[in-house]
């Protein structure tokens, strides 16, 4: 009976439920803004149904529903409105942009903060724009040009590659100066562990993945992260989806192709370089004329094979004709009233030019949140992704084989006559830079592995609890190995290597948070506690004699040597508090305070105390204040920060079986013990304090908005190693002695002066200088230590300030070298031992700057990103070679450029010096380190431009889709160096990991710093975006 | 309702007090210990006595001292060997006599990894914290042989220092020697260490109480990768030799020769330079493993190639193989394979005297040879009695199939014992010094460039690195002409 009843009513409840359907209607509308504007693509979804659709370019809608329903409308950038269907069936809705609104929250350190009340210095990428559009192999690149205050350079070509990033300058001279990178809490290990030279940890994450990126600059914004802020600080978050949201199907794929961005090296052919060697040969005596000298030079080459004619391109042998990206991605989000979700797959695929050289990345982003009660939520965020990136070797090494095309005679020949590979090729001997991209290995697959569970639970309106518990694992398997035949591998028939590096963090950290308004008062506090735990390990093992040529894994190996583990751990123990006080909405002012404990930190000072006291004046909101402007801020900080990126143990004496160069101490097979260092137990962190000013302005109706920040920030208590005198046997020590300033200026100026119906422009300049200063090396001589080869840190130059004789050009006289006597440059000399070393400029750009245009007419689009980086100069470090005034000058090859203006007696007024085979008498230094390989690094650079085009709505909802988009882009189209002479990569970095790469501490070593790697490239391609 | 809200509110709470507690709690959170090392402190055993000794041997492997370059630059930059025009940039500086004192690739690491390899043996000699009256008597033994090994070491390392980095070798008591260390630095202070630069004769006497205190101390051979009393007489009688004290040279010749290791024979010349820990000639060589290896840093690599790789840029002069005809010796010299093309004119020759042993240049280096003693007691002999020393010489030669010496007196028997010296030892980091302490003239092949240097000049000596004289509270003055 009971049953009866039950089945009945559904009946009657399904009865009924046809009139209600019946009822519904369609409602049609038009969304616009504030001004009247119509809103394209406006989300305007039926409440608590999957029914939703999007505004066209008329901002007009069409959907059904039924009186008593409530239509959301969502926009980014605006306020969502709610608004109750009634019987009336057109709506027309206006909507708030939320610049204007209280409410914006920005993503500061553990917590968010409301905008008006924010007074540090903080910049927020707009990852919808820059982020998704575009595909990047990582996040950093995104930043390039389009955020005031941050220096990003690429560096290299290498797919994968890690980008060389600086927050308001180098702000450490022996320690890390990244800045920290926080990805859903948890600081990442961004000192790379491997020993290659383009792995990135970062790379790893799917920028994809990425729902905001927020930059904290000022001492102020960083404080919260005290012994650890002093870099400035990236904070990441992931992509979350929405409550009550439709659920979002997007799919974006694209496809490049690419080639070297800046390129004007140009070898000798074959015929140029005889008659070079000839001309060398003649100069110096050894023939009685040039055609004697000729064929002197002809038949030297006909001994190692040469047939007279051939000229061989040896870039060509070593590179693919394109290199190539391809991106797919998918991502699913949405949510209901309870749950949200976003859930992204991709695939990332890049072959660089260089034979030998991709990088493939696979990533999956997970994101589950549950509103379980109006008190608490909880949930996850997870991004796992695997990364294989086979890449050379760049560094001094003869298997290094770009440097072929830089090296080796176009006379010799890549292949002998049987068609096997020439081992014989002049000063890179055996390594026959084909076979050792054929047959070398160099590879790492990354596994990455970042996420965290949290929770939080709202006791009162204004109290609130977070727990986040984050980790993040990277774990490298790297393969490293060279061929039993040509280069390195040879001397060992066959060497291989097998390392696993494993980084692994986790972090808990417990915030408090009142948040809390007394009339005029408003109050804003956290209060937490955090823990982090560091262990970075790796297991290796290398092997010789290998049984079958071509297969690398160690099981080949005859001879199993070198194997090695360790296991490194470090711990941070931390305690916070931020408080908020904002007086009628107008005054506001934030301290900050955190107190840092670290294992790495010597025993005498194990704990730091780091704060941080900023105000601002929302001047808008006076009275006096007419309505000219939207948006009028005065902002003031001052604060403490620390750097701990000071390594594990370094303030211990140590007894090792390792010695100071890594190498082990044993000797006949037995261990071998020795004292590696001198320890100091005061060493610590690294301090900084800093001062920000800065004005926020915004006025035509938010039409123009500009930001301008000045901040002057002294960095002291700097490691330095310090020098010993060599007699105790060792160099150097570490101690917290130094001191440098970085001041600057940052502008950033954004506005959309056209936002017409069918045509708007939106654009955003950026512009960054910093001046950066060694203010105090303790009255140590740095110079002339082996520590900082031409890049001697002193007081009064900026840090990496070149530092070499200084070149004076060619005697016309006697076609010789001269430099100048010193940094006067009054006087000049022929005896390059009489010539003082001097400062020349930076090697890290001075200058960093950004233009950002959007242009939108109907459905298409157009955007370009010009980027500028200057005041700072690059060398070449291996043009004493092939710029050579006659030494090396049989085995090498030789840069056309560098043997076109020669002095002669005819020719007295030449760039290049006399050209004399053997390269001896007055030109046997011509060719040492000097100004002369020195270049403005300047540049302006086409980073981005994009065409694209969007399908007509009606179109695209014939195809059941809501969004269809079709682009074509360009990265670093195009590259205007302002160094005519210029022939490389401006926008270098040496990657050589050994010894000064910028990978390795410290990173300012190698800015600038030319050493035949992959250059960057430039990629044109096209991608479509589809969402439905 | 209200009740859910406080649960929760305690959970929370909880979760928070659990949060403060954990980390008010453990109190060694943040002591972190390296997993590779240990914290410094003395020597305590005897075993710990010979982990820190293979350290200090492990330090003679580096290229930049024992391991290669000391053995390339007396004869680099003497009459020996000169650098192919076919190079790699190396060496080239000590060819063309144009070296600096800023170099860091040879002048500032011979320097300081010297120092290095001395600071590891006082690691041994200062902090050994042990009472061997304590020890049974095998490990007194150890003691003993430990200790006169790592005073043995020092003094060896003090000596290649003297003779690359000291002025001149004759010029009276005042000539500045080097900084002769005996003592570790203290953390806690180091910019105490307080090492002035002492005489010439001071260094000598200090070399020669370590040799004297190492020989007194050791008592027995562990094996031919280790020195031992014949390595320490030998050493000896070079530096009396240097020295100018010509008895004891003969003395201490006498003494090592006494030892039993026997010359190599003609006929096993070639066969012994292929040989690692040979019983016969050797009485030291640094021992290099495949873990050791420096590949293509290492020696062998300079002087030739192998399979297509290494450098074999520092070869021969012509005239030095046309000199060796007939000799046992001029085996070793091998004419460089026609495919290398190399414009030298007149060619040079590679030397095969440290070939690898089983490929990847791995090798033990023959650092001290008995053959070095007889010709040091020749050298001796020459000065107090001369007829001794042509019949000595006459004799050696034999052994090696060389030269029919004539002379027994006078400028050509010290040209003909130098020039004997020079065919058993060239290419073994001699020859420089053998020429500067005869005050003889420097006249290279007909490739080189300068071809001629008069003594004295600056040429015969290295210049004090950069470091050194920039270091904090530096006491070491600049050599003349530098």
């Amino acid at each position: 009976m009971k049953q009866y009843l039950i089945k009945s009513s559904y009946l009657a409840f399904a009865m009924l439920s046809i009139p209600i359907m019946a009822q519904q209607k369609t409602v049609t509308g038009t969304v616009t803004d504030e001004k009247g504007l119509p809103l394209i693509g406006v989300n305007v979804v039926v409440s608590g149904t999957q029914r939703g659709t999007s505004t066209d370019f008329d901002g007009k809608f069409s959907i059904e529903a039924s009186r008593g329903e409530t239509l959301k409308f969502t926009y980014i950038g605006y306020k969502s409105k709610v608004v109750k269907v009634t019987t009336a069936t057109a709506l027309n809705i206006s909507l708030i942009p939320t610049a204007e609104q209280l409410s914006e929250v920005v993503v500061v350190g553990y917590g968010e903060q409301n905008k008006a009340e924010l007074s540090s210095a903080i910049s927020q990428v707009d990852v919808k724009k820059t982020l998704q559009q575009t595909n990047f192999t990582n996040v950093s690149e995104a930043l390039s040009g389009s955020v005031a205050g941050i220096s990003v350079s690429a560096g290299s070509g290498q797919p994968g590659s890690s980008t060389f990033d600086i927050i308001r300058g180098v702000g450490s001279i022996s320690a890390y100066s990244r800045p920290l990178y926080i990805i859903n809490g948890v600081p990442v290990i961004n000192n790379d562990p491997t020993s290659l030279p383009n792995s990135n940890p970062l790379a790893a994450l799917d920028p994809n993945a990425v729902q905001s990126v927020t930059i904290l600059k000022d001492a102020s914004a960083t404080a919260i992260y005290g012994a650890r802020g002093a870099n400035g600080v990236i904070l990441i978050t992931t992509k979350s989806g929405a409550y009550n949201e439709r659920r979002q199907i997007s799919f974006h794929s694209e496809y490049s192709l690419g080639d070297i961005a800046f390129d004007k090296f140009k070898p000798l052919n074959a015929q140029q370089w005889i008659t070079r060697y000839a001309t060398g040969l003649l100069n110096a005596g050894e023939a009685a004329n040039l055609d004697a000298a000729r064929a002197m030079a002809i038949a030297s080459q006909k001994k190692g094979g040469w047939d007279g004619k051939r000229s061989t391109d040896w870039k060509r042998y070593t590179t693919r004709d394109k290199a190539m990206v391809l991106s797919n991605h998918i991502n699913i989000s949405g949510g209901a009233e309870k749950i949200k979700y976003n859930l992204g797959l991709s695939a990332y695929s890049n072959k660089g030019l260089q034979l030998g050289t991709d990088f493939n990345r696979y990533a999956l982003n997970l994101s589950l949140t549950h509103r379980y009660s109006d008190q608490l939520r909880f949930g996850t965020h997870i991004n796992l992704a695997h990364a294989d990136q086979n890449s050379i070797l760049e560094d001094a090494s003869y298997s290094n084989p770009i440097m072929a095309r830089y090296f080796v005679s176009p006379t010799v020949l890549p292949y002998n006559k049987d068609g096997s590979y020439n081992r014989n090729l002049g000063a890179i001997g055996s390594a026959n830079p084909i076979a050792v991209s054929k047959l070398n290995v160099n590879n790492a697959k990354q596994l990455f592995l970042n996420g965290n569970i949290f929770a939080t639970y709202r006791f009162l309106d204004m109290l609130q609890f977070r727990s986040t518990l984050s980790t993040n694992y990277i774990r490298y398997a790297q393969n490293i190995f060279y061929n039993p035949f040509y280069g390195d591998g040879a001397n060992y028939n066959g060497y291989g290597a097998a390392i696993y590096n494993t980084g692994f963090t986790w972090d808990w950290s417990n915030v408090l948070n009142f948040r809390r308004q007394f009339g005029i008062h408003a109050f804003d506090m956290d209060l937490g506690t955090s823990i982090t735990a560091q262990r970075n390990g790796y297991i290796q093992s290398e092997g010789k004699d290998f049984a079958f040529s071509d297969l690398f894994h160690l099981i080949n190996a005859a001879k199993k040597v070198g194997a090695s583990s360790n296991l490194t751990p470090a711990h941070f123990r931390s305690y916070f508090t931020r408080l908020t006080y904002t007086l009628h909405d107008k005054y506001s002012v934030t301290g900050t305070y955190r107190r840092d404990g670290s294992s790495r930190f010597g025993p005498n000072k194990k704990f730091g105390d780091f704060w941080a006291i900023s105000g601002a004046w929302d001047l808008n909101r006076e009275n006096f204040m007419g309505d000219f402007f939207d948006d009028l801020k005065l902002r003031a900080s001052y604060g403490s920060v620390g750097n701990a990126e000071i390594g594990e143990f370094a303030y211990l004496s140590l007894i090792s079986p390792l010695a100071a160069d890594g190498s082990n101490n044993r000797y006949n097979q037995k261990p071998g013990l020795a004292i590696a260092n001198v320890g100091n137990g005061d060493l610590s962190w690294e301090s900084k304090q800093e001062l920000d000013l800065g004005l926020d302005l915004a006025v035509f109706s938010e039409r123009l908005r500009f930001v301008f920040d000045y901040y002057r920030a002294r960095s002291y208590d700097l490691l330095l190693y310090t020098p010993l005198s060599p007699t105790t046997g060792f160099s150097q020590r570490l101690q917290n002695l130094g001191e440098l300033v970085n001041r600057g200026f940052e502008f950033s100026l954004s506005g959309n002066p056209i936002r017409k119906r069918d045509f708007s422009w939106n654009a955003k300049a950026v512009l960054s200088i910093n001046h950066n200063e060694v203010t105090d090396l303790h009255n140590l001589s740095l110079s002339g230590t082996t520590l900082h080869d031409f890049k001697q840190p002193a007081v009064g130059q900026p840090l990496g300030a070149w530092y070499m004789r200084g070149w004076a050009g060619v005697d016309p006289k006697t076609g010789g070298p001269l430099w100048f006597t010193d940094a006067t440059e009054a006087k000049t000399t022929a005896d390059y031992s009489q010539a003082e070393p001097y400062y020349h400029g930076n090697s890290i750009p001075r200058y960093v700057g950004g233009l950002t245009n959007t242009l939108q007419y109907k459905n298409l689009s157009l955007s370009f990103l010009l980027d500028y980086k200057g005041g700072y100069k690059v060398y070449d470090n291996w043009a004493r070679y092939y710029d050579s005034d006659g030494r090396y000058i049989s085995a090498m090859g030789c840069r056309k450029g560098a043997f076109t203006d020669r002095w002669t007696k005819e020719n007295p007024n030449a760039q290049y010096p006399k050209y004399v085979y053997g390269g001896g008498g007055d030109i046997v230094h011509s060719n040492d380190y000097s100004s002369r390989y020195l270049y403005d690094g300047g540049f302006i650079r086409l980073r981005r431009v994009e065409l694209g085009y969007t399908l007509p709505k009606k179109l695209v909802a014939s195809l059941k889709l809501t969004d269809l988009t079709l682009y074509v882009k360009a990265t670093n189209l195009w590259t205007h160096a302002f160094d005519k002479d210029l022939y490389f990569e401006p926008e270098v970095l040496n990657n050589d990991p050994q010894r000064t790469g910028y990978k390795t501490t410290p990173q300012w070593r190698g800015a600038g710093y030319y050493n035949v790697a992959q250059p960057v490239m430039r990629y044109c391609g096209m991608g479509v975006h589809i969402t439905f | 309702m209200i009740k859910t809200i406080l649960k929760y509110k305690d959970t929370a709470l909880g979760f928070a007090l659990l949060s403060l507690l954990v980390l008010g709690c453990d109190k060694d959170f943040l002591e972190d210990k390296p997993n590779g090392a240990y914290p410094r402190q003395p020597i305590t055993t005897v075993n710990d006595m010979a982990r820190a000794l293979n350290s200090t041997y492990s330090a003679m492997q580096s290229a930049t001292t024992f391991g290669r370059n000391i053995f390339v630059l007396p004869d680099l930059i003497a009459d020996n060997e000169f650098v192919s025009d076919q190079n790699s940039g190396r060496f080239i500086d000590f060819y063309q006599h144009i070296w600096l004192y800023d170099d860091d690739n040879v002048i500032i690491p011979l320097w300081s990894d010297l120092y290095t390899l001395i600071a590891r043996a006082n690691f041994v000699i200062d902090k050994t914290d042990i009472a061997p009256s304590d020890l049974p008597k095998s490990d007194q033994n150890s003691y003993h042989q430990y200790l006169g090994e790592a005073y043995a070491l020092r003094a060896m390392a003090h000596f290649a220092l003297v003779n690359f980095f000291a002025a001149s070798p004759h010029t009276g008591q005042n000539t500045p020697g080097i900084p002769y260390v005996t003592e570790l630095v203290d953390p806690d202070h180091p910019l105490d260490f307080d090492t002035p630069r002492l005489s010439l004769q001071e260094t000598y006497r200090h070399i020669e109480s370590d040799l004297e205190q190492a020989f007194q101390l050791m008592n027995r051979e562990r094996g031919k990768v280790y020195l031992g009393p014949t390595a320490v007489q030998l050493l000896l009688s070079r530096l009396y030799l240097y020295d100018r004290q010509y008895a004891k040279a003969m003395a201490a010749a006498d003494q090592a020769i006494s030892s039993g290791i026997q010359m190599v024979t003609k006929a096993g010349y070639v066969g012994y330079w292929e040989k690692e820990s040979s019983s016969v000639e050797t009485v030291f060589e640094i021992e290099q493993d495949d873990t050791d290896t420096r590949g293509s840093d290492s020696y062998a690599s300079i002087l030739h190639k192998e399979g297509g790789s290494g450098y074999g840029q520092n070869l021969a002069y012509d005239d030095l193989f046309q000199a060796m005809a007939g000799d046992v010796r001029q085996k070793l010299f091998k004419k460089i394979p026609d495919d290398e093309s190399r414009t030298d004119n007149p060619p040079g020759w590679y030397v095969n005297k440290y070939t690898s042993v089983g490929g990847s240049y791995t090798r033990n280096l023959k650092l001290l040879r008995i053959s070095e003693a007889y010709l040091n007691k020749i050298e001796a002999e020459y000065h107090t009695a001369p007829t001794t020393a042509a019949h000595d010489l006459t004799g050696f030669a034999a052994e090696r199939d060389g030269v029919d010496y004539s002379a027994d007196t006078g400028d050509q028997l010290l040209a003909d014992i130098l020039k004997e010296r020079r065919f058993e030892l060239c290419f073994e980091g001699h020859r420089l010094f053998d020429l500067r302490r005869n005050e003889w003239d420097i006249h290279r092949g007909a490739n080189a460039s300068p071809r001629d240097i008069s003594f004295p000049s600056k040429r015969y000596y290295l210049p004090i690195p950069k470091t050194q004289l920039n270091a904090p509270n530096n006491k070491v003055t600049q050599n003349p002409g530098y």
